[in-house]
């Protein structure tokens, strides 16, 4: 049953799904503020009003709430150097000398008022997340080079059970590599290393994880719009303190898996774009389900006209669980981006998934195959060279018949739907 | 009357014995006369020739000319073909200047041409009668032809500015589709899940209230 207040209420935030907005592509980038020779930062400053017709993830009691979102965006890079261009009649200026270091980093603040203040979990979900990204790569041009990617993340979820607290939880990828690039650079080899932390904020029931991967990868890049690669690496992923955080509940089991696979990004045509690889992946696990299968992965892009496009993707993998041992995602996806006028963008994209969970321990059936899916449209319209208005529509919808037996019968499916509209300035 | 007589004797003389003394040949390795300069062996200096072609030429055996000369037309032509590969080369750059002055160059190698080629018939014919004079004369013909020539050719090449096979640095400028969306670039590209790095999102937890409040 939906609850429709219309405001004066606290809802919580969407947080998780929209972590990434703040590297969506954005209608306009201002000129930036210069904060040191060489390196300029780009503002984007946004607010934003909407509504969530499902803020707690119910199949039932649904609770709606309109909602105000403050985005705070930026973007900072050095500088990159290019040869200065030829005047007619005098000699061409010296090659300039190879970057020492590159990096590039951004990241987006988001802090959400549930506008359902009758009600307190709904309230209480207000929050801030965030999302930064970081990159370095020392020597780009050299034989040896020095790479390093860091992602942190703070992802705010409310429950999927109307309560004040939420599954809030924060995340960080770190990826650092070695590369070898000989001559011509249309060779290399990479060694690397990737940590993966995953720790939940307070009494959430869900194991905190630190996933460790060592892998070696190779690219050719045959053509110049030609690449083929090759990838191969072993994992050692395991729980972050207790595996089992609430007695009963969810256990998190170690594993050693293994992943190869070898691929090719490549243009088909001028307009037709082609991006695959294939593999196969072992992972056994402490206790449980473990996988041993393949990896699979196409994606089609076409230009149909200089203004649109759409790409088309499959996809099918095992990736390491919070809810499970592990789940096997059937992915499907379509993308569309267009400019229907110059001065407005949409872009939207549908997503289908057939996903299995496998090794589920302790609180109901070790199996369970959810279809979910996820559909996205979005709006911007420029409307100087500084402001711009946007509209965006979200759906999620995750149909199971899983349900659990630990403090009773419950069915995680759920619907939710979210539109928001505002205004954004990019400095 | 008598007097007469005698300035004629003495001219007559003179005429006479000039052209012996003209005629005879240079002493080999004879000490000079006191006073005199010093003589030139060209043996010794070869940078002392100062004779022209003809005169040097002269001395050739009718074989030896007969190959020089087919060699002196063989590089007429070559210098004809450069010349018309320069008039190519200002008629792709448009420059009208430069046309005009290689077409007037061009136009003396041709004819320069045609006279050194007239010449070397003339000099065939001569070769079968056995006029050595005459084949003297064509093959000189044909000499300062090809001099005049390779003067004609340096001013078409004067006309362009440059050596036309001496391009200089290269400056290759490649013209390929034009691809916006590389996919080599992508940021997930060889991703083993397949998704953009910057658009992975989280595993969210899946279950409906398995940790609710009793």
């Amino acid at each position: 049953m939906m609850k429709l207040k219309t405001a004066l209420v606290a809802a919580s935030a969407a947080a998780g799904l929209y972590a990434g907005s703040a590297h969506a592509q954005e209608a306009l980038e201002g000129h930036g503020v210069e904060i040191s020779p060489g390196t300029v930062l780009h503002p984007n400053l946004g607010a934003e009003f909407g509504v969530i017709d499902n803020v707690f993830y119910e199949q039932d009691t649904t609770v709606t709430s309109s909602l105000i979102r403050l985005t705070a965006n930026f973007a900072i890079a050095s500088e990159k150097i290019t040869a200065e261009e030829p005047v007619p009649g005098e000699e061409p200026a010296n090659e300039p000398a190879p970057q020492t270091f590159q990096f590039r980093a951004s990241g987006g603040l988001r802090y959400e008022e549930f506008l359902y203040y009758d009600n307190f979990s709904t309230a209480a979900q207000r929050n801030l997340a965030f999302d930064t990204q970081a990159h370095l790569q020392v020597y780009p041009e050299g034989t040896w080079s020095f790479i390093a990617d860091d992602r942190l993340t703070r992802d705010i979820r409310p429950r999927n059970f109307e309560d004040p607290s939420s599954t809030n939880r924060i995340d960080n990828l770190l990826d650092l590599g070695l590369r070898y690039q000989p001559g011509g650079r249309s060779l290399s080899g990479t060694l690397r290393y990737q940590n993966m932390l995953d720790v939940f904020e307070g009494a959430s029931g869900v194991a905190n994880r630190m996933n460790h991967t060592l892998g070696a990868r190779a690219d050719w890049q045959w053509l110049p719009y030609t690449r083929f690669f090759a990838d191969a690496n072993v994992g050692f992923f395991g729980p972050l303190g207790s595996a089992q955080p609430i007695g009963g509940g969810l256990v998190k089991a170690s594993s050693v898996p293994i992943r190869g696979l070898v691929g090719v990004a490549t243009v088909l045509s001028e307009p037709l774009t082609l991006k695959a690889h294939a593999g196969w992946a072992y992972g056994s696990y402490s206790a449980g389900e473990g996988f041993n299968g393949p990896l699979f992965d196409a994606e089609l892009g076409y230009a149909y006209s200089p203004l649109g496009r759409v790409v088309l993707e499959y996809n099918y993998d095992y990736e390491d669980s919070v809810n499970a041992n592990y789940y096997r995602d059937h992915k499907f996806t379509a993308k569309l981006d267009q400019q229907i006028i110059e001065k407005l963008l949409v872009t939207g994209g549908v997503d289908l998934r057939l996903r299995g969970y496998r090794g589920i321990t302790d609180i109901g059936m070790p199996n369970r195959d959810d279809v979910i899916f996820s559909g996205t449209a979005r709006a911007q319209y420029v409307l100087t060279d500084r402001y711009y208005l946007t509209a965006t529509y979200r759906a999620w919808i995750d149909q199971t018949n899983y349900v659990t037996n630990f403090q009773g019968m419950d069915d995680p499916s759920y619907t939710r739907q979210e539109f928001m509209a505002g205004a954004h300035a990019a400095f | 009357m008598r007097a007469r007589t005698l300035v004629a004797a003495i001219i007559g003389a003179g005429f006479a014995g000039g052209g012996i003394l003209y005629a005879q040949p240079a002493p080999a390795g004879g000490t000079p006369a006191p006073g005199a300069p010093a003589p030139v062996d060209p043996a010794a200096d070869p940078t002392a020739d100062v004779s022209l072609p003809s005169e040097k030429d002269a001395n050739l055996s009718p074989q030896e000319m007969a190959t020089n000369a087919d060699r002196l037309i063989g590089e007429m032509e070559a210098t004809h073909r450069h010349t018309l590969e320069l008039q190519a080369s200002a008629k792709q750059a448009k420059d009208v200047i430069k046309l005009n002055c290689v077409n007037e160059n061009l136009l003396a190698v041709k004819q320069l041409l045609n006279i050194a080629d007239e010449a070397k018939t003339n000099f065939t014919g001569a070769k079968v009668q056995g006029d050595r004079s005459e084949m003297v004369h064509q093959f000189g013909q044909i000499t300062i032809a090809s001099e005049k020539s390779k003067e004609a050719g340096a001013e078409a090449q004067a006309c362009i500015g440059e050596e036309l096979y001496f391009l200089g640095k290269n400056d290759v400028e490649v013209t390929g589709p034009d691809v916006k969306h590389d996919p080599t670039k992508d940021g997930d590209v060889g991703n083993s899940s397949g998704e953009d790095s910057f658009e992975v999102g989280l595993e969210d937890p899946a279950y409906a209230s398995p940790f609710a409040p009793l």
